[in-house]
C-alpha cells in the first residue's frame, strides 16, 4: 500500500480508539467506533486475496450490525434521560441493546463465529491488530456503563466465551485461529469481572494484549502460520522455541508466569463477592485453554520434529526480520508476576 | 390540515424505507431513498426546519443520491429485480409492512400515544410545545453553533468522511 495512505489509515485507526476513550457525548462514542472499523478494512485487505475480501467483508457486517445495535440503545437512552453524557443507562432495554452490540464487537459468545473466520483470512501483523488494538473502545464503553449491565446476561455470555474458546480452540492447526479462540476465552474472563470489579477488566485487558502481542510477534519472525511450521522453529531459532512456551503457558495461566495474576485476581473478587460455582466452572474450562497450547509448546519446543538436511542449518544465518519490542515483551509477559502489588495503583 | 398532511408523509416514509430494505435491485433501493428522503424533509419542513429541509433536498437527493444513481446504473444487470418480479423482495417488503402495522397497534394499545383525527380544533395554528424560543429559528442557530462550539465535530465527521473515501478506493483498488 501506499506509504502515505497507509500513515493516514493507521493514524485514523489510533484517532478513532482514542475519540471512543475520551468523549463524553454518545454520538461521539459512535462515531469512533464507525471511522475505527472504517479505517481498518482497509488494512485487512492489503493483500486482495479472495480470503482477505472475505474476511473484511465478514468484520464489515458484524460490526456495522453492532453499530446500528449500538445507536439504537443510545438513542433509547435519550428518549429515557434526555441527555448524551455517557454514564450509565438509564433504561434496562437500552442497557441490555448495548451490551449485547459490544458482545458482537468483542466477539464475544454467542456472536464470536466472526473471529476465527476474520482473523484467519488475513496477515499475522492485521491479526495482532484486530486482536488487541480492536478491544480497547468496546471495553473503554462496557467500563463507562458498568453499573446498568445485567449481572444474568453479562455472566451468561462471558463463561460461554471461556467455555467456547477452550472447546473451539481445540480442533486447530492454524495458528491464527488458536489465537482468535484464546482471545474468545480471554474476552470472556475480562467481561466477568466487569460487574464488580471494573479495575480487574482493565489489568486483564492490559496483560492479555502484551502477552497476545510477544506471541504474535514471536509467529511473525518466521511467518509461522500452523503448527507444523511452528514445529521446525528449532531449526531457525532455537530460543525462539523456548520463548513461544513460556509465552503460551502464560496465557494458559500458570504461575509463576504472568498469565496467572490476572485469573487468580479474578477469581479472588468472585468469591469476594460469594460466587462460589462460577469460578470454580471457569477455572475448569480455563484448563481447555491450557491444553491447546501446551499442545503447540509440545511440538515447538519439547520435541524436535524431523526436517529435511538442508533446514537443519538455518540458524547459523542472522535473523533479517527486526525483532521490534520482543524481549520487552517477552520479560513482560512472563516475569510480572511478583510486581502484582503494584496494580493497586489501578484500584 | 397540515397535520394531516404531516400524518400521510410519514405513512409514505416508512412505506419506502421497508421497500428499501426489502432488497431489490439498487436502482429501485435508489426510488425508495428518494422518496423517504423527500418525505422526510417535508416532515422536517412542517416543524420550522426549512433550511435544514432544503440543504438535505439540495446535497442529499441532489448530490450524493445522483452519484449514486448514475454508478448504479453503470453497474447494473439487464433485468434488475424490482419489488414484484421476485416472490422474495415481494415477501421481504409485505412482512415488514404488516410488523410496522403490528408496532403500530401495539404502541397504540400502550395507550401512551394516539391518533389524532380531529383537525378542526385549531385549524392550522396547532401549537407545539416545545418551549419559548424568542425571535430567532432554533435550527439556524444549531448550524452557526455547528461550525463556533462544534468545531471539533466537524473536523472528526469531515475526516471520518475523507477515511471513507480512502478506504473505498484503496478496496477497490485490486493490486
Amino acid at each position: 500500500m501506499n506509504p502515505f495512505i497507509s500513515i493516514m489509515l493507521l493514524s485514523t485507526l489510533i484517532l478513532s480508539t482514542m475519540i471512543v476513550t475520551i468523549s463524553s457525548h454518545w454520538l461521539f462514542a459512535w462515531i469512533g467506533l464507525e471511522m475505527n472499523m472504517m479505517a481498518i478494512i482497509p488494512i485487512m485487505m492489503k493483500k486482495p486475496t479472495p480470503r482477505a475480501t472475505e474476511a473484511s467483508t465478514k468484520y464489515f457486517l458484524t460490526q456495522a450490525t453492532a453499530s446500528a445495535l449500538l445507536m439504537l440503545a443510545i438513542i433509547i437512552n435519550l428518549m429515557y434521560s434526555s441527555q448524551w453524557t455517557i454514564m450509565k443507562l438509564f433504561n434496562p432495554t437500552a442497557s441490555i441493546l448495548m451490551t449485547m452490540a459490544l458482545a458482537i464487537k468483542l466477539g464475544l459468545a454467542p456472536f464470536h463465529f466472526w473471529v476465527p473466520e476474520v482473523t484467519q483470512g488475513i496477515p499475522l501483523t492485521t491479526g495482532l491488530i484486530l486482536l488487541t488494538w480492536q478491544k480497547l473502545a468496546p471495553i473503554s464503553i462496557l467500563y463507562q456503563i458498568s453499573p446498568s449491565i445485567n449481572l444474568h446476561l453479562m455472566v451468561t455470555m462471558s463463561f460461554l466465551s471461556i467455555l467456547i474458546g477452550g472447546w473451539g480452540g481445540l480442533n486447530q492447526t492454524q495458528l491464527r485461529k488458536i489465537m482468535a479462540y484464546s482471545s474468545i476465552a480471554h474476552m470472556g474472563w475480562m467481561t466477568t469481572i466487569l460487574l464488580y470489579n471494573p479495575s480487574l477488566t482493565m489489568l486483564n485487558l492490559l496483560i492479555y494484549i502484551i502477552m497476545t502481542f510477544t506471541m504474535f510477534t514471536l509467529l511473525a519472525q518466521n511467518s509461522t502460520t500452523t503448527t507444523l511450521l511452528l514445529s521446525q522453529t528449532w531449526n531457525t531459532m532455537p530460543i525462539m522455541t523456548t520463548f513461544t512456551m513460556l509465552t503460551l503457558l502464560s496465557m494458559g495461566g500458570l504461575p509463576p508466569l504472568t498469565g496467572f495474576m490476572p485469573k487468580w485476581m479474578i477469581i479472588q473478587e468472585l468469591t469476594k463477592n460469594e460466587s462460589l460455582l462460577l469460578p470454580t466452572l471457569m477455572a475448569i474450562t480455563a484448563l481447555l485453554n491450557l491444553y491447546f497450547y501446551m499442545r503447540l509448546a509440545y511440538s515447538t519446543a519439547l520435541t524436535l520434529f524431523p526436517s529435511t538436511n538442508n533446514m537443519k542449518m538455518k540458524w547459523q544465518f542472522y535473523p533479517t526480520k527486526q525483532m521490534t519490542l520482543l524481549p520487552t515483551a517477552i520479560v513482560l509477559s512472563t516475569m510480572l508476576l511478583p510486581l502484582t502489588p503494584m496494580f493497586f495503583i489501578l484500584l | 390540515m397540515m397535520m394531516y398532511i404531516v400524518f400521510i408523509m410519514s405513512v409514505i416514509f416508512v412505506i419506502s424505507i421497508v421497500g428499501v430494505s426489502s432488497k431489490p435491485s439498487p436502482i429501485y433501493g435508489g426510488l425508495g431513498l428518494i422518496v423517504s428522503g423527500a418525505m422526510g424533509c417535508g416532515i422536517v419542513f412542517s416543524f420550522g426546519g426549512s433550511f435544514l429541509g432544503l440543504m438535505m433536498f439540495l446535497i442529499y437527493l441532489g448530490g450524493m443520491l445522483v452519484v449514486f444513481g448514475y454508478t448504479a446504473a453503470m453497474a447494473t444487470e439487464q433485468y434488475p429485480e424490482a419489488w414484484i418480479s421476485n416472490k422474495v423482495v415481494l415477501g421481504g417488503f409485505l412482512s415488514g409492512l404488516v410488523v410496522e402495522f403490528l408496532m403500530v397497534l401495539y404502541v397504540l394499545w400502550g395507550e401512551k400515544v394516539s391518533f389524532v383525527f380531529e383537525f378542526n380544533g385549531l385549524g392550522d395554528w396547532v401549537i407545539y410545545d416545545v418551549g419559548e424560543s424568542g425571535v430567532f429559528s432554533e435550527e439556524i442557530m444549531g448550524i452557526a453553533a455547528l461550525y463556533s462550539y462544534g468545531t471539533w465535530l466537524v473536523v472528526v465527521t469531515g475526516w471520518s468522511l475523507f477515511i471513507g473515501v480512502v478506504a473505498i478506493m484503496e478496496i477497490t483498488r485490486g493490486n
